[in-house]
């Protein structure tokens, strides 16, 4: 067994939850500009809980704000106080994404709630090149994304916690053995007792200073634990095991052999999370879509690192924005192949942005003069409809990026002649980045393939259909199409009444009459589709204009009346 | 420049003279166009490959077609290439604001992959312009048809722009009073309705480069397109118009199976 294999364990104690999750974009903005900038970070900001300071920033404590003092305190003593409703919901999301963030580090990840992680580095270390490098790694990530938490490390998972909760830091040359191969309590046997007695021995050592008042015990036990005038772990992990189970119950008794690594402790692991749901939160307001495209590439940038940590792609993503005033509103950006290109999501993302943004020109315009002319009236609506949520850049307070199917990435392969001159292809990344962009400005309804669908009525014998891989083989129609008489390329979407000339024959343009070259050809319209005792059949027949086009026409056999339907152009 | 002929020799013999010298001083004609030197997708016509540069539509460059009614044969004159097309390319062929629904029985059948087929329906003329500059500097069409409506020369110079980087055919459907206005397009050609010849099962079309690299305007000519279109049937006018009409429904002027363009024509007086 190699020295490495004694257990690690550090545990993140993420003091300022509670702040954190509010504050974090605000932090990563001003380190971002220039650090004298005064901005919002500036402001004291106080987390509350029933009326009571929950949780505060340095500089509301600067102010002399105490944690468990009232609001109103806090008001008095400064007017510039931003206070936030503490939300432990937001608290626990917030956990589960640092833990799934984690999992870049080791897949032994278990969360304590309701701030702690502990992750078990036993196997990872010398993939980090020592403690010292993780850790590092581990604060820098978190930094970035705006936690800043209190790494402790022990061999057992509950020291770990135990120390991050005495808020004993790890020290640089710590455990550097673990890693370096000097372990002198390494055994060679993992399983054999003496192992775990030497375990036991160097926890209680690593602990035995810390005071007991930060036991993971009832409020009873730690009461008389001081009565008895035990106030150091070493003291309680001197006395005979025996008395602590008479005194204190096998529960606790249980709690410290676990603690010490005499009795194992299973953890609960996370398992790598298919969902993704990361927000920021702005302290003021934003009405200005400039400004809201930093916070969207962070997010963004986020995501692309989960996506690649976990080999995934992705083809849809939906933005929720958050408005302090009205309702929250939600534009969604579908790719039209799954990927995992932040920078792909981040152009479409703002080509959406941009359309938004210029439909509520064209709102506001008509608006103001709405009753001027009819005409910019009626362009309103068309534009409405293009948009499928109604989205404003109004008093947003925060932006959530949130993906929730997520589909195995793919390794491309290319033409290894392609892009050559004779015969141009492209690859498969750059046509979806055309219709993604497509899709993107000019929403998916106006972006369609084709398809036959099995009617004979020729409104029926085509639909529209969302664009999906494409064939790299050509499909031929089922249907036998040589038996049909010929189609036109366009068909009106609903046909047009004809006028008849003086000696019935039907005319588009008037006094010019058309031939008929060819039908005729019936067609049924289907007695199931129609109202009862309505069988309506058509014969269509191409007709010809003189100096003009062919056409397809029909006639309907109960009315004998005209319409056109098809244009062959 | 070449020496006057002083002489002047029987026919024949000046001709091949000429022709000689032609050979010799390597003298280039725009009557000779270049087809090695510029890409082309065949037409699938060859009267019609003769008269363009690179024998076929050009690939890199905008082709206009100009024409004024409908359904005179604009989409038709184009189905050759677009399957073929779509069937040794694997791009996309887009359609931008088509004014009609194109229908996917008509295309499927004449051969064109309906899955490489993309059709977008711009809400306004701008989104239009935009679509169609983005989808001809893709690169990942083969070909690009779209119906722009009303074109200023800036606009059209940046589409032909756009082509020009994409290598893809690119279609501009314009009126035919738009010929006038001079266009950077690669090729401008304007199509005219004709009747189709006798007894043939095809339609006619005809055609007018109006501006092609490398050469000068051409005549009008006739161009019979693929189509099948026409009910070729035997006259039998004579034959009905012997026997006495037992069916004067004229409500409905092709009850009568036998009907054709001429037996429609003698009907007329009823």
């Amino acid at each position: 067994m190699s020295p490495a294999n004694t257990p690690l364990w550090i545990c993140l104690y993420f003091e300022r939850l509670a702040l954190e999750v509010f504050t974090r974009n605000e932090r990563q903005q001003n380190t971002d500009k220039s650090p004298q900038e005064p901005a919002q970070t500036q402001r004291p900001i106080v987390i509350s809980e029933k009326n009571r300071v929950f949780q505060l920033n340095n500089i509301a404590a600067e102010l002399g704000i105490l944690q468990g003092s009232s609001l109103d305190t806090a008001y008095i003593l400064s007017d510039q106080i931003i206070s936030l409703e503490r939300n432990p919901d937001k608290e626990t999301t917030a956990l589960a994404h640092l833990a799934q963030w984690a999992y870049q580090f080791t897949p032994n990840i278990s969360i304590k709630s309701p701030n702690y992680l502990l992750l078990d580095i036993t196997g990872c270390l010398s993939l980090f090149k020592g403690l010292t490098t993780l850790t590092s790694l581990i604060k820098g990530g978190l930094a970035q994304q705006g936690y800043h938490p209190l790494i402790a490390a022990n061999r057992t998972p509950l020291a770990a916690l135990l120390m991050a909760q005495a808020q004993i830091q790890i020290q640089p040359n710590e455990f550097s053995d673990a890693y370096s191969g000097k372990d002198a309590y390494s055994p060679t046997n993992a399983h054999s007792p003496t192992k775990t007695q030497a375990l036991a021995e160097r926890v209680s050592q690593s602990i035995q200073a810390i005071p007991v008042c930060h036991l993971q015990a009832t409020e009873k036990i730690l009461t008389s634990l001081q009565q008895m005038g035990i106030n150091r772990i070493s003291d309680l992990l001197n006395l005979p095991n025996s008395g602590l189970i008479r005194r204190f119950g096998k529960e606790f008794s249980h709690y410290l052999q676990r603690l010490t690594g005499a009795q194992p402790d299973p953890q609960q692991f996370i398992s790598p999370g298919p969902r993704f749901f990361h927000d920021i939160n702005f302290l003021s307001d934003v009405s200005n879509l400039n400004s809201l495209v930093f916070p969207m590439k962070r997010l963004l940038a986020e995501l692309e690192k989960f996506l690649t940590s976990r080999q995934l792609y992705i083809d849809h993503l939906t933005w929720h924005l958050c408005h302090r005033n009205h309702n929250n509103s939600s534009f969604s950006i579908n790719l039209a192949n799954p990927d995992n290109n932040a920078k792909i999501f981040l152009d479409l993302t703002q080509l959406k942005l941009d359309q938004i943004h210029q439909s509520r020109q064209h709102h506001a315009k008509p608006n103001r003069s709405e009753q001027t002319t009819n005409h910019t009236g009626r362009i309103k609506p068309t534009r409405k409809n293009n948009l499928i949520v109604p989205v404003s850049i109004k008093e947003i307070d925060q932006i959530i990026l949130a993906v929730e199917q997520f589909s195995p990435a793919r390794a491309n392969s290319c033409d290894l002649f392609q892009n050559t001159e004779s015969q141009p292809t492209s690859t498969t990344n750059q046509d979806y980045q055309l219709i993604n962009i497509l899709h993107a400005r000019l929403g998916q309804e106006s972006c369609f393939g084709l398809s036959e669908s099995n009617d004979h009525r020729p409104e029926k014998a085509w639909r529209k259909s969302p664009l999906k891989q494409k064939n790299t083989v050509s499909t031929y129609s089922d249907a036998d199409p040589q038996g049909l008489p010929p189609r036109p390329a366009f068909l009106l979407t609903r046909p047009q009444a004809l006028a008849v000339t003086g000696d019935n024959w039907p005319a588009i343009r008037a006094n010019n009459r058309l031939e008929l070259i060819r039908g005729p050809e019936r067609i049924d319209y289907g007695w199931w589709d129609q109202p009862l005792n309505k069988s309506v059949t058509r014969d269509y027949y191409i007709g010809r204009e003189k100096h003009g086009g062919l056409y397809w026409i029909f006639q309907y056999t109960a009315t004998g009346r005209w319409y056109l339907h098809g244009i062959f152009s | 420049m070449n020496p006057p002929l002083k002489k002047q020799p029987p026919n024949k013999p000046q001709q091949s003279a000429l022709t000689e010298l032609l050979k010799t001083t390597g003298m280039w004609r725009a009557s000779n166009i270049d087809h090695q030197f510029r890409p082309g997708i065949s037409t699938g016509y060859p009267l019609l490959d003769r008269h363009l540069p690179g024998a076929g539509w050009p690939t890199g460059g905008l082709t206009e077609l100009l024409y004024n009614n409908p359904g005179i044969g604009e989409f038709r004159l184009l189905i050759p290439t677009l399957a073929q097309l779509s069937q040794q390319q694997n791009r996309w062929l887009l359609m931008v604001a088509p004014p009609y629904i194109p229908y996917a029985p008509a295309l499927a059948k004449a051969g064109i992959d309906l899955s490489k087929l993309l059709i977008i329906n711009p809400p306004t003329a701008a989104d239009t312009l935009w679509a169609m500059e983005k989808a001809l500097a893709s690169k990942s069409c083969a070909a690009v048809l779209a119906w722009p409506g009303a074109l200023k020369e800036q606009q059209l110079r940046r589409l032909q722009v756009a082509s020009k980087t994409g290598h893809c055919l690119g279609i501009l459907y314009r009126p035919g009073s738009a010929a006038i206005n001079a266009s950077p397009a690669e090729l401008r050609i304007q199509l005219f309705a004709s009747p189709p010849a006798a007894l043939s099962e095809h339609s006619c079309l005809q055609i007018k480069i109006l501006k092609r690299k490398g050469g000068w305007t051409t005549d009008t000519f006739e161009l019979e397109l693929h189509d099948r279109l026409n009910q070729v049937t035997p006259d039998f006018s004579a034959m009905i118009s012997s026997q006495p009409l037992v069916r004067r429904d004229f409500s409905h002027p092709i009850n009568n199976k036998l009907a054709t363009k001429s037996t429609i024509e003698s009907s007329k007086p009823f």
